[in-house]
């Protein structure tokens, strides 16, 4: 069922505008939710299936990670591919071998030779990786729930076969999920600004002050400023982990960073604040050197027995390499909504902090809504011919104005260099 | 012009012909405009193809680019005097978008800042995303003034 919105149509300050039109550009289609929903279910039956050696072992399989809280994004952006955490819950000790529990997980999905995913699939420390044609992959961890916990805490397996170390290590990742998803305060006035600068990028905004019809799909990450802030957080690390310098260096994980999030306060009008305010959260986190290795940490709080941060930061360096790169997130982003750039500079400024094609992107919506602001006789001037650029708030730019009507630009070849 | 575009002077007028130049910055950079318009006679058999203001970038010179996206410079007419200096399209005469009844104030000089924000784009971008179209069949355009 369409819903409709009630005008007047909110406005937008031209920072959040870009900031939306990046998070669209990282998202995840339908598509590829649906894709990866199916993936990860053929997978779990695969491993359930006759002549497996985890033939009916397999309790349940769901998403873990950014696919459970909603902050999914295309980790590839160019090739919008992204990964799925998956957890499969089996009917094994808590305490077997991780090395066996690991390996007869890889057995059962590799299969024999010519099988579905025969030669597709890597063991690694945590979880066994099957890789899709289309460059997708599914991380599916095994899980072997404790008795006398709560529901759905478990072990998982931790073998690393270059040095031997082994261990278990107690998880409870849909416990985090379902917090998550209940303290994330769902904003339908964020979704009206997320949806209605998309109609405006599409031209499909004919007229502001008018009741639009709403699509019946508000997707979670469309409602909430603090999930597409994180999604944004996410992708600037992604960006600066991707230099060459830090091919090596662990990433600051995804659930650590939205664990943060949930204690950064209430939730911001602005799209741009609500990303600040995280990282300033999260900046103040990194302050901690609570673990034996000197580093902060941060535990589910659901299950606080799962530490988020066992793996990151590997020290304080590691650490203190993340607080810079959050630091100049919130410097860049107070530029991009104090100072008056220009579209290079904006459009240089979003390569830094989210990447080539996600910046182009923004900076196409941008003109995109111009011209669509243009044609509809929207777009304010002032004595300089410069555009005004408040994407919704005309009735506050004074001594503004608009050309006696649209044109549409025509023509080509010669002309001739007289009027007549 | 003055009351609109204080920064627009006219620099030379001559009969039924006037020049004006004039910055416009509708991004950030600064672009010295010129626009020579003469009016025309009544009875002058002329389209508006003909007729219209003649609107060209001073300074600094636009770029051109042929590997973009309509390059080497997007929606322009090309001077054969000047092949540094095209005229910018601004509006369509085949939809009889402008007319000599129409002043240079409220419509050439927005439509050329407009142009201008649009050109910032794709020197940024690479893709022309000010609209337009280009007509199909020579002689489209062609409309004589005076069924205006």
């Amino acid at each position: 069922m369409n819903v409709a919105y009630r005008g007047p149509w909110p406005k937008l300050i031209p920072a959040d505008a870009l900031l939306m039109d990046v998070a669209r550009r990282i998202q995840l289609t339908r598509t590829k939710h649906e894709n990866a929903d199916r993936n990860f279910r053929a997978l779990c039956k695969h491993v359930d299936r006759d002549g497996s050696p985890l033939h009916n072992k397999v309790i349940e399989c769901y998403p873990s990670g950014s696919f459970a809280t909603g902050t999914a994004i295309a980790s590839r952006v160019v090739k919008n591919q992204h990964d799925v955490d998956v957890v499969i819950e089996l009917d094994v000790s808590p305490n077997e071998r991780p090395s066996v529990i690991l390996g007869l997980l890889f057995e059962a999905i590799n299969g024999e030779e010519g099988s579905r995913y025969h030669g597709c699939v890597t063991q690694n420390s945590r979880c066994v990786t099957v890789k899709y044609d289309d460059g997708t992959t599914v991380d599916l961890m095994p899980v072997a729930r404790l008795p006398r916990s709560p529901a759905r805490a478990g072990h998982l397996f931790h073998y690393k076969r270059e040095t031997g170390e082994s261990f278990h290590k107690e998880v409870n990742p849909w416990a985090f999920a379902d917090l998550f998803n209940k303290r994330v305060e769902f904003d339908p006035g964020f979704y009206d600004l997320f949806e209605g600068r998309r109609l405006l990028v599409e031209g499909m905004l004919v007229e502001r002050a008018e009741t639009q019809p709403m699509p019946d799909h508000a997707r979670l990450e469309e409602k909430s400023p603090r999930v597409v802030a994180l999604q944004l957080i996410k992708r600037n690390r992604d960006i600066n982990f991707r230099a060459s310098g830090r091919a090596k260096n662990r990433k600051p994980p995804s659930v650590a960073l939205c664990a943060i999030a949930l204690d950064a306060g209430p939730v911001k009008v602005s799209l741009v604040d609500e990303v600040i305010a995280i990282a300033q959260a999260i900046r103040l986190k990194l302050r901690d050197r609570t673990s034996d290795r000197g580093t902060a940490q941060v535990f589910n709080p659901a299950y606080p027995r799962d530490e988020f941060t066992d793996r990151w930061p590997e020290n304080y360096d590691a650490q203190m390499l993340f607080d810079v790169d959050l630091r100049r997130l919130i410097v860049e982003l107070y530029r991009l909504r104090n100072e008056d750039l220009s579209l290079e500079q904006k459009s240089d400024l979003l390569k830094r902090l989210f990447g080539e094609s996600a910046a182009l992107y923004a900076i196409e919506s941008h003109l995109d809504a111009q011209r669509h602001e243009m044609e509809a006789g929207r777009l304010h001037m002032g004595a300089r011919g410069n555009v005004l650029s408040g994407v919704a708030a005309p009735a506050v730019i004074i001594g503004a104005t608009t050309s006696a009507r649209p044109a549409t630009r025509e023509g080509g070849g010669y002309l001739s260099d007289e009027n007549s | 012009m003055t009351d609109r575009w204080p920064g627009f002077k006219v620099i030379d007028e001559v009969g039924r012909a006037a020049i004006w130049e004039g910055v416009l910055a509708p991004d950030k950079r600064e672009h010295l405009v010129r626009v020579r318009y003469r009016v025309p006679l009544v009875l002058e058999d002329l389209t508006l193809h003909d007729v219209q203001p003649r609107v060209q970038v001073i300074k600094p010179l636009l770029e051109a680019h042929a590997d973009y996206e309509q390059g080497p410079i997007p929606h322009v007419y090309w001077s054969k005097a000047c092949p540094t200096t095209p005229y910018l399209c601004l509006f369509s005469p085949s939809n009889r978008e402008w007319d000599p009844t129409d002043l240079i104030a409220q419509t050439t000089i927005f439509w050329a800042a407009e142009w201008l924000y649009f050109y910032e784009g794709w020197l940024v971008t690479k893709k022309w995303r000010g609209g337009g179209r280009h007509p199909q069949q020579l002689g489209e355009g062609e409309k004589r003034l005076e069924t205006v």
